[in-house]
């Protein structure tokens, strides 16, 4: 079996224990609430403003709950420790802990275009910077789920990587200039759909995105995954 | 040799006394090896460290006749591990929790339904494995150790929480793998399942095997010849004990044989419990 093969299964593993624990059904429902809010409730000119901050609310949520959520049952149930004595590397392991809930937040994400600008072929574009986003989201959420086991610590310390996560929000609402948040990892999400309600997106600037995008995840999945090694596979060690 | 340890020794993070000192043993295929100790002895820290859970240890392990600290989560595809507590996906069904676990390996599975036949747990149970007891969530456990049908499996405490008729069920299926070729690694404070299952038992103390062998070869050399009557004397019971090792006890044992009305006649064979109190000097609580 290859890797991809074992990545897969790990994935479908983390996303049936998150459906049987209830998280998708509350994040999807989430979603759902969110479009039926703005279509009813609110004016049409404020959707380019609140549709992109909708998105990015979904990356945080999703990423960073379910992530931190699968490490904690893992842990508490130890089923970590059956994992850790199977065939799946821990790199394997951690990058299905990342991928599930980025699927579910892609997902989620592209509900939220398709309730309320409709489908489109562009949308397609949205979905490699909506994935990448999402695993980034979670690698933080993992990242943070690693050091505190404590619920209420936990939500301490993603308050500032949730607003990490927010910032180029900023320029779109005009209170930074428009490329400040160029270098930011949420901001080819959103600025792929700046583009999306627009005329057309700019291809160029999606593909020097994606790059951005990629070279992000894999530097966060790294980093990630040395801090799962350390703090969680010795302590399941010690403590199994 | 399936397993080869030498010097083995391990110090956990921020303690100052090793756990593990330096173990020195080796495990034949098809051999039932029992690793036996009290609590807090070091017997799960040494299978955690033959099962690559723990790194960072002293000296050196091969296994399959590989260095252990080469080997990738591949290794696992020859190897099952059970551990002492389970450790399954609590909101899943039993049939889940073993076949996403079967899709993991490289090599040929057992049948889901099988391991649950097998383990007298019920097949097709819709209900999530939290609302099963925690004996069949530890056969549970054990099977999944079994879905690569592994030539070597460690077994950490496996009759943990059953009841008798279940213990015994795993008894046999250990001595079945056994009589297949696996190779068991068995981690135990029972002397009694050490005794009836092992080929050969270390006693583990504060880190350090105290002493390797077959169970039979250990109790016969601590056995004694003392034998313990209990018969009628009038309307008393009586016991007494009697050194066959002399010739003048032997014949009052004849003597009282022939003229009492017996009860009850045992030879006192220790038992591994009590080699390994004579060998150790600790108890095994």
């Amino acid at each position: 079996m290859s890797a991809a093969s074992r990545i897969t299964t790990c994935v479908r593993l983390n996303l049936r224990v998150q459906q049987r624990s209830g998280f998708i059904q509350i994040l999807l429902g989430l979603a759902l609430v969110l479009v039926v809010v703005v279509r009813l409730g609110l004016p049409e000119t404020l959707w380019p403003l609140l549709v992109p901050t909708m998105l990015l609310v979904e990356y945080g949520a999703v990423g960073l709950t379910l992530v931190a959520a699968m490490q904690y049952l893992e842990s508490n149930e130890k089923s970590a420790a059956a994992l850790a004595v199977s065939p799946l590397e821990s790199t394997e392991h951690v990058a299905a802990m990342l991928l599930a809930p980025a699927l579910v937040g892609t997902v989620a994400g592209l509900g939220i275009q398709a309730g309320l600008i409709g489908l489109d072929a562009r949308v397609l574009l949205l979905l490699p910077p909506l994935l990448v986003t999402c695993v980034l989201a979670g690698a933080a959420g993992l990242w943070v789920a690693c050091y505190y086991r404590e619920f209420t610590r936990f939500i301490l310390g993603v308050i500032p990587i949730v607003a990490l996560i927010q910032l180029p929000l900023l320029s779109l609402y005009g209170l930074t200039p428009r490329f400040t948040w160029l270098w930011h990892p949420a901001d080819a999400a959103l600025y792929s759909f700046t583009n999306l309600t627009e005329a057309s997106p700019s291809l160029l600037a999606w593909a020097g995105y994606l790059a951005l995008l990629v070279g992000f995840c894999t530097l966060g999945f790294r980093q990630v995954h040395r801090v799962y090694c350390e703090r969680i596979l010795q302590r399941l060690g010690e403590s199994t | 040799m399936i397993i080869e340890a030498e010097g083995l020794g391990y110090t956990y993070p921020g303690q100052p006394d090793p756990v593990i000192r330096s173990l020195d043993f080796q495990i034949e295929a098809g051999e039932v090896f029992g690793f036996l100790g009290p609590n807090g002895s070091g017997k799960t820290t040494t299978q955690k460290l033959l099962t690559r859970i723990l790194p960072g240890y002293r000296g050196k392990v091969s296994i399959f006749g590989q260095d252990l600290r080469g080997q990738s989560a591949a290794f696992y595809n020859r190897v099952g591990v059970c551990f002492e507590f389970p450790n399954l996906y609590e909101k899943l069904t039993a049939e889940e929790n073993l076949g996403f676990y079967a899709e993991f390996f490289d090599v040929a599975t057992e049948e889901p339904r099988n391991v649950l036949e097998r383990l007298d747990l019920p097949v097709g149970d819709r209900r999530p494995v939290s609302k099963w007891s925690k004996g069949m969530k530890m056969r549970l456990s054990l099977g999944r150790s079994l879905l690569n049908r592994p030539p070597l499996w460690f077994l950490d405490e496996p009759t943990t929480g059953q009841d008798p008729a279940h213990a015994v069920l795993i008894r046999q299926l250990i001595r079945e793998k056994a009589e297949l070729g696996t190779s068991i690694f068995l981690t135990t404070h029972n002397m009694t399942v050490a005794d009836e299952l092992c080929d050969r038992v270390a006693f583990l103390v504060d880190g350090e095997i105290r002493v390797l062998d077959a169970p039979r070869d250990l109790k016969l050399a601590h056995r004694s010849q003392l034998a313990r009557v209990e018969y009628r004397n009038d309307s008393e019971r009586v016991t007494r004990d009697f050194d066959l090792a002399t010739q003048a006890e032997k014949n009052a044992f004849a003597e009282l044989v022939r003229t009492r009305e017996i009860e009850t006649i045992h030879t006192q064979e220790p038992t591994l419990e009590d080699v390994f109190l004579r060998v150790t000097g600790r108890d095994l609580a």
